[in-house]
């Protein structure tokens, strides 16, 4: 089911009503039962995927509390790894690899008729695998207890708010909340409501509408497009799916607030951010802290943290390795974060030119901390916005050659001289840019002004809900799916 | 309670709004009120339609009159558009069909408002396919070349296996399946349980909430009004100088290639026109430079092909262009560069026939 949709509205509205009239035992059935038929409403025969996966992990955490001998705990956690990844490399990543082998066996003169594969990606499997590899892994480590009840274990993967586009939470977050009883709050629920009409406002007034745009410039040839178009189709796109997946993280959290469940911020104004550690800090927080804690900083044999917040770059407490070893690290971290995303080489890229960013801002620090404050943050914001926009394009473009051709684009001065698109796009961009360094100036004054003239900010807050709801009635169309449902 | 206040003051001042109005999107709303949209039937068949309103029913009108000769005119919202309409007036289509008609030959018009060439390289093979037509007209016009994308109801006359087959001759027929596949509707046997819901509830909303029905005309409203108050901020008038989009020029410049010689190869008449554009004081709404290749462009492609080709963009006096409703806000009046009055329509269709359909062109027609 998608969020912006009649559908979700009405599926719902019945969910949230049917949870506070049900006793606390009832409310874990209710949400198990309605998060399959959330799921099965875009093929009910990918329920039986997700309870497969999930009742391996169910087991093998159950093994792994179960035992005291380390070896016998670490076999039960690599079974369920195994598992795991066997499962999201069939579904996401076989045809890519069998296309890459045939591709490179053809490089040696063996030419292999590609086989006939059809493979259907099943949504969100990227998400809840993470999620459920977290969840083993926190009880190897002891972190939380391995959960007896199928039921309650059932809510915390598929609890349909996060099942789809996340967040991606850990066992900690969800397990409690889904124990204890809220009891019904107007102000928790009223906020519930605000944060959906903000997400359906992201995703069909915003997204939606920029998204022809986006569609056209990057259909469009790349032997006809200026700088300016290419830096302009970056922004359009950062604008594009930064509302699309802010969206679904604001309609997640809103739903889990219906219900009395609270999740963790997912973003929190990426394009103000100041430096590549800033940026992993404001957006998708709850994958760049499971990067973070499941891959990064295992890798640097550093400790761990439990929380799925405070993105990649929380400084880990005890640093093992450090050096060479760490920029390898920083490099596998990255290039498995691209390729979380999807089966291409556009995504790898995407990740190793995030990595290298990274390592290029480790290194300035010497240079950088000679420059006073304000222009260190300045520049730091400017130069930190276009990498960060120009880094969508291997993201959005076709293939790696088309993105490589649009940076090319960048350093001939000769493409600076004349404009490609169409003049709404340039104008949209600009009012998208300007716009969103409003409305977090608009944010920090409301929240400054909540303090003092609690009145005020109340009817300025009312007045941003009229307008936002009104043109959501008037646009609220499942026209496209969210952009990481395909993640 | 205060959430409760502003989610329901926007649907309070969106239903007081539109209650009981209807707006036609296809006259006051893309054209402004001053200009009048017209399609010509002739008994109980159209001669002029659209995709999508009428066309079926038009080439099954020329199955059944079953003259000797069959064209086909194809362009933008001028053929259909009257400025300053009065009750009993025709516009070109009308009149040139009438006169043709005389002559043996049966007309039917197709104009697209905001059409491009792309739209008519579809059109094109659809009636082609459908009622192989032996003569063409096709008015050029540079604005056509700075519009892009393909309408639903162009997109599924793409549909069948034949214009499937026969679009994918040309590279840009290639690049226009691969859009209107990417747009193809979900057999309904294969849609989601959430695709089969989501229409359900839809219909239902439609039926039982006049406000919700009315969304389409609420959407339209905002654009036009957001495209308004661009004009205004940026001084957008209709003497502003359009440039050339680059890659929708050479898509659509393509697709003129591609209609001139799937034409050529069929052995149809073509008749190629610079279509009429108004000036202030002299002044085009285009840069210079940039129209004059476009007319030069034409014209090479226009000679490769063997089409006749007219230049008609002085052809309408300027006391015949007409007014439409402003583009900026307010109320008011502006020059109307693209749509002429009903005098207009009969000047080009009289010119039509003196240039395309006079002697020499008959004598031509008969050595074939």
């Amino acid at each position: 089911m998608i969020f912006n949709s009649v559908t979700y509205l009405v599926f719902l509205t019945l969910a949230v009503c049917l949870f506070w009239m049900l006793p606390t035992r009832s409310r874990l059935w209710l949400i198990f039962l309605s998060s399959l038929i959330f799921y099965g409403f875009w093929r009910p025969e990918f329920i039986l995927l997700i309870l497969f996966s999930a009742s391996i992990d169910f087991i093998a955490a159950q093994k792994i509390d179960q035992y005291e001998n380390q070896a016998r705990r670490r076999g039960w956690l690599v079974f369920s790894l195994i598992c795991n990844l066997a499962l999201l490399f069939y579904f996401k990543y076989l045809l890519f690899f069998v296309d890459n082998s045939l591709a490179f066996a053809s490089v040696f003169g063996h030419e292999i008729p590609t086989p006939l594969l059809s493979i259907i990606l099943p949504l969100g499997i990227s998400f809840y695998t993470f999620q459920t590899i977290s969840y083993v892994v926190d009880v190897y480590r002891r972190m939380i207890p391995a959960q007896r009840d199928f039921l309650l274990y059932g809510c915390f993967v598929t609890f349909f708010p996060q099942l789809v586009a996340g967040p991606i939470l850990r066992g900690h977050e969800l397990l409690n909340q889904l124990t204890q009883r809220p009891s019904f709050n107007v102000e928790m629920f009223a906020g519930g409501l605000r944060r959906i009409i903000y997400g359906l406002f992201l995703k069909v007034v915003i997204a939606d509408n920029i998204a022809p745009l986006v569609d056209e410039g990057f259909a469009g040839s790349i032997a006809k497009m200026s700088a300016l178009d290419v830096l302009t189709l970056s922004f359009l796109f950062g604008f594009q799916i930064y509302c699309d997946f802010s969206a679904y993280s604001h309609i997640a959290l809103g739903s889990a607030r219906l219900m009395g469940i609270h999740f963790p911020e997912n973003f929190n104004f990426p394009y103000i951010a100041r430096s590549p550690k800033e940026f992993w800090q404001r957006w998708h927080i709850s994958l760049s802290s499971w990067v973070r804690d499941y891959l990064y900083l295992p890798l640097i044999g550093a400790k761990v943290d439990d929380r799925s917040v405070g993105g990649l770059a929380v400084a880990s407490q005890e640093k093992v390795f450090a050096g060479r070893y760490q920029v390898v690290a920083l490099f596998v971290t990255w290039a498995v974060m691209g390729f979380w995303h999807g089966a291409n080489w556009t995504f790898i890229f995407w990740g190793l030119y995030h990595a290298t960013y990274i390592q290029i801002y480790r290194l300035s620090t010497p240079f950088r901390v000679m420059l006073p404050t304000w222009i260190r943050n300045l520049i730091g914001w400017g130069v930190t916005l276009l990498i960060c926009m120009l880094s969508w394009i291997p993201f959005r473009a076709n293939n790696i050659g088309d993105a490589l051709s649009m940076y090319a684009i960048l350093f001939d001065p000769l493409r600076y001289s004349f404009l490609g698109l169409r003049e709404n796009s340039y104008l949209i961009a600009a009012l998208l840019m300007i716009g969103f360094m409003l409305t977090w100036l608009a944010n920090r004054l409301n929240l400054k002004l909540a303090e003092s003239y609690e009145r005020i900010a109340f009817l300025l807050e009312c007045g941003v809900i009229a307008i936002a709801s009104g043109l959501v009635f008037v646009f609220l169309r499942p026209v496209s799916q969210f952009i990481y449902f395909q993640f | 309670m205060g959430l409760l206040c502003a989610v329901s003051l926007p649907l309070i001042f969106l239903t007081v709004h539109y209650t009981g109005r209807k707006t036609d999107f296809g006259d006051a709303s893309v054209m402004g009120a001053a200009t009048t949209s017209l399609f010509a039937v002739r008994g109980a068949f159209p001669i002029h339609c659209q995709p999508g309103e009428g066309l079926d029913l038009a080439v099954q009108g020329v199955k059944l009159r079953g003259l000797s000769n069959k064209a086909v005119w194809l362009g933008n919202s001028q053929l259909h558009a009257v400025n300053q309409f009065r009750s009993g007036e025709r516009n070109a289509p009308d009149l040139l069909s009438e006169r043709l008609a005389n002559r043996s030959i049966d007309l039917i018009t197709v104009s697209l408002g905001n059409g491009n060439l792309q739209e008519h390289l579809i059109l094109f093979h659809y009636l082609l396919d459908h009622i192989q037509p032996d003569i063409m007209i096709l008015p050029v016009v540079f604005d056509d070349t700075r519009e892009d994308g393909l309408r639903d109801s162009v997109v599924d006359l793409s549909r069948s296996e034949r214009i499937v087959r026969s679009l994918e001759q040309s590279d840009i027929g290639r690049k226009l399946l691969k859009i209107s596949s990417a747009s193809a509707p979900v057999p309904s046997d294969e849609a989601t349980p959430q695709e089969r819901s989501e229409a359900q509830l839809n219909i239902w909303l439609d039926e039982q909430v006049p406000l919700w029905s009315a969304r389409p005309e609420m959407r339209g409203d905002l654009f036009i009004s957001l495209y308004k108050l661009r004009n205004t901020v940026f001084g957008i008038t209709p003497s502003s100088k359009r440039k050339i989009i680059p890659g929708r020029y050479s898509n659509n410049m393509a697709a003129y290639e591609a209609i001139l010689s799937t034409a050529a190869s069929s052995g149809i008449r073509m008749l190629v026109y610079i279509a009429p554009i108004g000036s202030d004081r002299g002044e085009r709404p285009y840069v210079d430079s940039e129209y004059r290749r476009f007319k030069e462009e034409i014209a090479l492609l226009a000679r490769k092909y063997g089409a006749d080709l007219e230049n008609f963009e002085d052809l309408i006096h300027e006391t015949l262009w007409g007014l439409k409703d402003l583009t900026t806000v307010g109320t008011g009046k502006e020059l109307d560069f693209m749509h002429f009055t009903a005098a207009g329509h009969r000047v080009l269709a009289e010119q039509l026939e003196r240039k395309f359909f006079t002697e020499p062109f008959r004598a031509r027609e008969q050595r074939r």
